[in-house]
């Protein structure tokens, strides 16, 4: 799956990413919420107007989450195990939703990086992305 | 047949007017083979493709990038009538290309990362919801008439 060159261009892509994770986050989630409504199903209480505080924060989490799936991606089961079983017992988000956040985190990666957004750096991501999304759903049944 | 709002012609229009098409497709086409290596499977008379490089590289990579977004602006002059303006494509990819139309959903977003890569902080939420609607029409049409 991942090669060694693919983690090494996630983990340099990533530090850009860093310092803003929260805005990243939230501009994610945003980008899913706008290009597919039907991911607001998951998010009735909510609010999610623009601006809104509870995006934000759940922008920071998802991307904090990320930001330890790329300091582990050697072990992402093991990493990402106890957000493997909250999506599974308690969140039970449709799979087929990970791809489509993926797309936005992607857009977003690729909006603030441009051209540094390369080929072979979106590649490792879509990889990692793909993985990130077969954890989590690893437990579903 | 599909609705689109004035403002949704806007962004379209205003974002394809800005596209380089042969650069565009040329990067789209690239990156889908680099991205999804098992799309190379349809391009085996195209050389060396051996590497992300040689693929960027590739003179029938960039030829036929420029073809495919080509193609794809006659959906955005015409968007109220996709299928149709579509219809012999169709036909075309099923009957003669055998491409599974998943490969139409994969290159559609794979365009979208290469418009928000170009346009940056201009390629808005809103600007992304409505291209993805568009290839979303656009790779509809194109397996419509698959049989």
């Amino acid at each position: 799956m991942l090669t060694a060159e693919d983690k090494k261009l996630i983990q340099q892509a990533w530090e850009k990413a860093a310092s803003h994770q929260e805005e990243f986050g939230a501009e994610a989630l945003i980008r899913m919420f706008t290009a597919y409504p039907q991911t607001k199903t998951y998010f009735p209480h909510f609010d999610l107007s623009a601006g809104s505080d509870q995006i934000r924060g759940h922008g920071k989490k998802v991307f904090g989450a990320l930001s330890n799936a790329v300091k582990n991606v050697d072990n992402l089961s093991q990493a990402l195990s106890e957000l493997s079983n909250l999506h599974a017992y308690n969140l039970r988000v449709d799979p087929v939703n990970f791809k489509l956040l993926s797309q936005c985190i992607q857009v977003v990666l690729a909006a603030h990086m441009g051209k540094d957004y390369s080929p072979e750096v979106h590649a490792a991501f879509d990889k990692f992305l793909s993985a990130v999304s077969a954890v989590l759903a690893e437990k579903y049944r | 047949m599909v609705h689109w709002s004035a403002e949704e012609k806007q962004l379209i229009t205003s974002v394809w007017g800005k596209v380089n098409v042969e650069e565009c497709g040329a990067e789209a086409l690239a990156r889908l083979l680099i991205v999804y290596p098992w799309t190379q499977r349809f391009f085996d008379n195209f050389g060396n493709l051996s590497s992300p490089t040689a693929i960027i590289g590739n003179p029938k990579v960039r030829a036929h990038g420029k073809k495919v977004l080509s193609s794809f602006g006659e959906a955005v002059k015409n968007l109220d009538n996709i299928k149709n303006t579509y219809a012999r494509l169709s036909e075309l990819h099923c009957e003669k290309l055998h491409v599974d139309p998943e490969n139409f959903r994969l290159l559609g977003n794979i365009l979208i990362i290469v418009l928000a890569a170009h346009f940056t902080k201009d390629f808005t939420p809103t600007c992304q919801a409505v291209w993805q609607k568009l290839v979303s029409v656009v790779a509809h049409a194109l397996a419509y008439k698959y049989h």
